[in-house]
């Protein structure tokens, strides 16, 4: 697969859509704190994804204009949850890879298992000889 | 185009291809497997999400109809059993006459007494753990005990029990003890991206192993694309493959078998059309690709106040609720449903959750410790229209057509695995669950396109395995089931498998292959 022609306003785009998939609040700046969608700009450069993500920001774009007169760039937060349920209705395979795409950087981060209490690989511990007892807080 | 020969050619290294080639290189026969994905080594599959990328089936297919599943399907050296779970469940007698008992889908033709030898075979040269349950289809002791519940499973089993359910710790091909050279798991929970232990027992370290030391062949980044068939004799006499090069390659043989799962055989076949077969080879039923089969699953969480860490442990099968399982008449369906305890990794639990996001959908991961799951499972039927072809616009990177799979459930099916839902959302509530999701809903397992029968204008295969069309062409993985039940298809598979190995072997003896 070659390589995709994307701009910065793409970068723009992605960060946009993944911080309204993962929003910042209180416990960390969500997508955002994983870099999501710059990391996913520059996955779609290479390539990859293109046959989902170009049509799909395509789409993004076109909905923004209709709905709210604006690039998707300028949407505040209520206007971009709008946006993606738009997106997940009517491009529903899009939005499907873009939330698993940034569900996947925002949870292979340790600092983010740390947060939700998953303690990562244990193979190499031993694993969890403590499996069947009920655990603590 | 280099060449080389064997007895038997077998394409799929999974737990399938490589049973029957544990067998017939004990047998004395030169066996060739050819698998299209990598050899891994153990320390290749370390705790790691994205190991999914690497033994989950990654090339192109298309999926369409009114409801396009995405089945999941291994690869490489072990095949489906690197990334699976480990359910070993028995199919029930009904399971092999849903026609006769409820009037729908169709009957088989063998039954659960003639798999039963292979099935305690299976068992114990695979290696189950666990407990045969109170709604077995008879009573059986596997070769290892029962794994303790996790914390998980105890908390699931109490809403189930609660409602009258009788939840225990189902059949698993995952070490309770040390057995077979392999050891005891050691419950790190990631059992989905590879098991680096080998305490989860696949295709590769128990039967393919035995096949080596038999003397078999494995050449993996092996894609078979053609069957070459002479219409003369009436007979297939090589496979050609390429190699993870490009270069073309041609294996002769006296007996080919197909263990490719139920997207690639039928695609193989398929793409083997010729002028004797113009629609597919061993086509002459028009039933290749037809009645392909998933189960209608939906998973469904649980979040308590307390914490659950139902990471510790394996992540499928702790438990199983197999008491609404039975068909009966007073119930809105036919067939049945079992719950299965399921608990993923984190991203494969944001992908299982929905669709929904936002400010919900970060509640939800980092409820991701106190959350608890079943898995629900239900019996989809087979459908005639529910069909692998190839898709001629879109190649692969060899420039093959891909699969295309065009899928939509029965109104039975979605009645059904919606009680299997709501029954499992019952349980979460009666468990103590502060809030109930419901997740999901996707098709598991990959089952029919070839399907067995003793009609040839009707199915591809015969009761053993073997081409309608073809005398020396055998299929032996889920391909040829007539219908899915509702369980893990695995064993199932497995045995009819070993059931054919013996019979080619019995048919060479007598000279009838």
């Amino acid at each position: 697969m070659g390589s995709a022609e994307t701009t910065p306003d793409d970068t723009a785009l992605l960060t946009v859509l993944a911080n309204g998939i993962i929003p910042a609040d209180a416990r960390d700046a969500g997508a955002a704190a994983v870099d999501a969608g710059p990391r996913l700009a520059e996955r779609l450069a290479t390539g990859s994804g293109s046959a989902v993500y170009v049509p799909g920001l395509r789409a993004a774009r076109a909905i923004a204009q209709e709905s709210f007169g604006r690039d998707p760039a300028a949407l505040g937060p209520a206007e971009v949850h709008d946006l993606l349920g738009r997106l997940r209705e009517g491009s529903p395979s899009f939005f499907k890879q873009l939330r698993m795409d940034v569900s996947a950087l925002y949870l292979s981060d340790p600092a983010v298992w740390r947060r939700i209490g998953f303690p990562g690989p244990s193979i190499e511990t031993g694993g969890h000889p403590d499996f069947d007892e009920q655990p603590k807080e | 185009m280099a060449a080389e020969s064997a007895d038997v050619v077998i394409v799929g290294a999974g737990p399938c291809g490589s049973l029957v080639a544990s067998e017939l290189a004990s047998r004395g026969a030169s066996v060739l497997v050819l698998e299209a994905g990598s050899r891994f080594e153990a320390a290749d599959l370390k705790n790691r999400e994205a190991n999914a990328g690497q033994i989950l089936w990654n090339e192109p297919r298309v999926y369409a109809g009114e409801h396009p599943i995405v089945p999941k399907a291994g690869i490489g050296v072990g095949g489906g059993t690197l990334a699976w779970l480990g359910v070993m469940p028995r199919f029930h007698p009904a399971d092999f006459r849903t026609h006769t008992t409820e009037g729908v889908g169709a009957d088989w033709p063998i039954g659960y007494q003639d798999l039963r030898p292979y099935y305690e075979k299976v068992e114990r040269e695979f290696g189950v753990a666990g407990e045969c349950g109170p709604f077995a289809p008879e009573p059986y002791t596997l070769p290892m005990p029962p794994h303790r519940m996790n914390w998980h499973a105890e908390v699931l089993a109490r809403g189930a029990r609660r409602l009258g359910a009788q939840p225990f710790a189902p059949p698993i091909a995952i070490n309770s003890v040390a057995y077979d050279g392999r050891p005891a798991c050691c419950y790190c929970g990631w059992c989905g991206s590879g098991c680096s232990s080998g305490a989860k027992a696949t295709g590769a370290n128990t039967y393919l192993a035995r096949a080596e030391q038999g003397g078999a062949r494995v050449t993996s980044r092996a894609f078979a694309h053609r069957l070459t068939y002479d219409a003369a004799k009436g007979r297939i006499t090589a496979v050609e493959y390429l190699d993870g090069s490009g270069h073309e390659h041609q294996a002769r043989a006296r007996l080919v078998v197909l263990a490719a799962h139920a997207f690639e055989t039928p695609r193989l076949l398929l793409l083997s059309a010729n002028g004797t077969f113009p629609e597919g080879l061993a086509n002459g039923s028009g039933q290749v690709g037809r009645n392909f089969m998933s189960h209608p699953t939906w998973q469904v969480f649980g979040t308590f106040d307390e914490p659950i860490h139902a990471w510790k442990g394996m992540q499928m099968g702790h438990v199983m609720v197999q008491d609404y399982y039975r068909a009966d008449p007073v119930n809105g369906y036919a067939r049945g449903f079992i719950l299965l305890s399921y608990m993923m990794t984190p991203a494969t639990y944001a992908n299982l959750s929905g669709s929904f996001y936002g400010t919900e959908f970060k509640d939800f991961l980092h409820d991701y410790s106190r959350t608890a799951a079943w898995w629900a499972c239900a019996e989809g039927l087979p459908h005639e229209g529910n069909a692998v072809t190839l898709e001629p616009e879109v190649k692969d990177a060899r420039g093959l057509p891909v699969a295309r799979l065009t899928y939509a459930w029965g109104e039975n099916d979605l009645r059904l695995s919606a009680a299997a839902r709501d029954k499992a959302a019952e349980m979460r509530s009666a468990s103590g669950a502060r809030a109930v999701r419901i997740g999901l809903n996707y098709g598991a397992h990959a089952m029919g396109s070839c399907r067995m029968g003793d009609d040839p204008a009707r199915s591809v295969v015969d009761r053993f395995g073997r081409a309608h069309d073809i005398p020396n062409l055998f299929v032996c993985d889920t391909s040829v089931f007539v219908t899915g039940a509702g369980l893990n298809p695995t064993l199932t598979a497995m045995a009819l498998s070993a059931r054919s190995a013996e019979h080619i072997a019995e048919s060479v003896r007598r000279g009838e292959i």
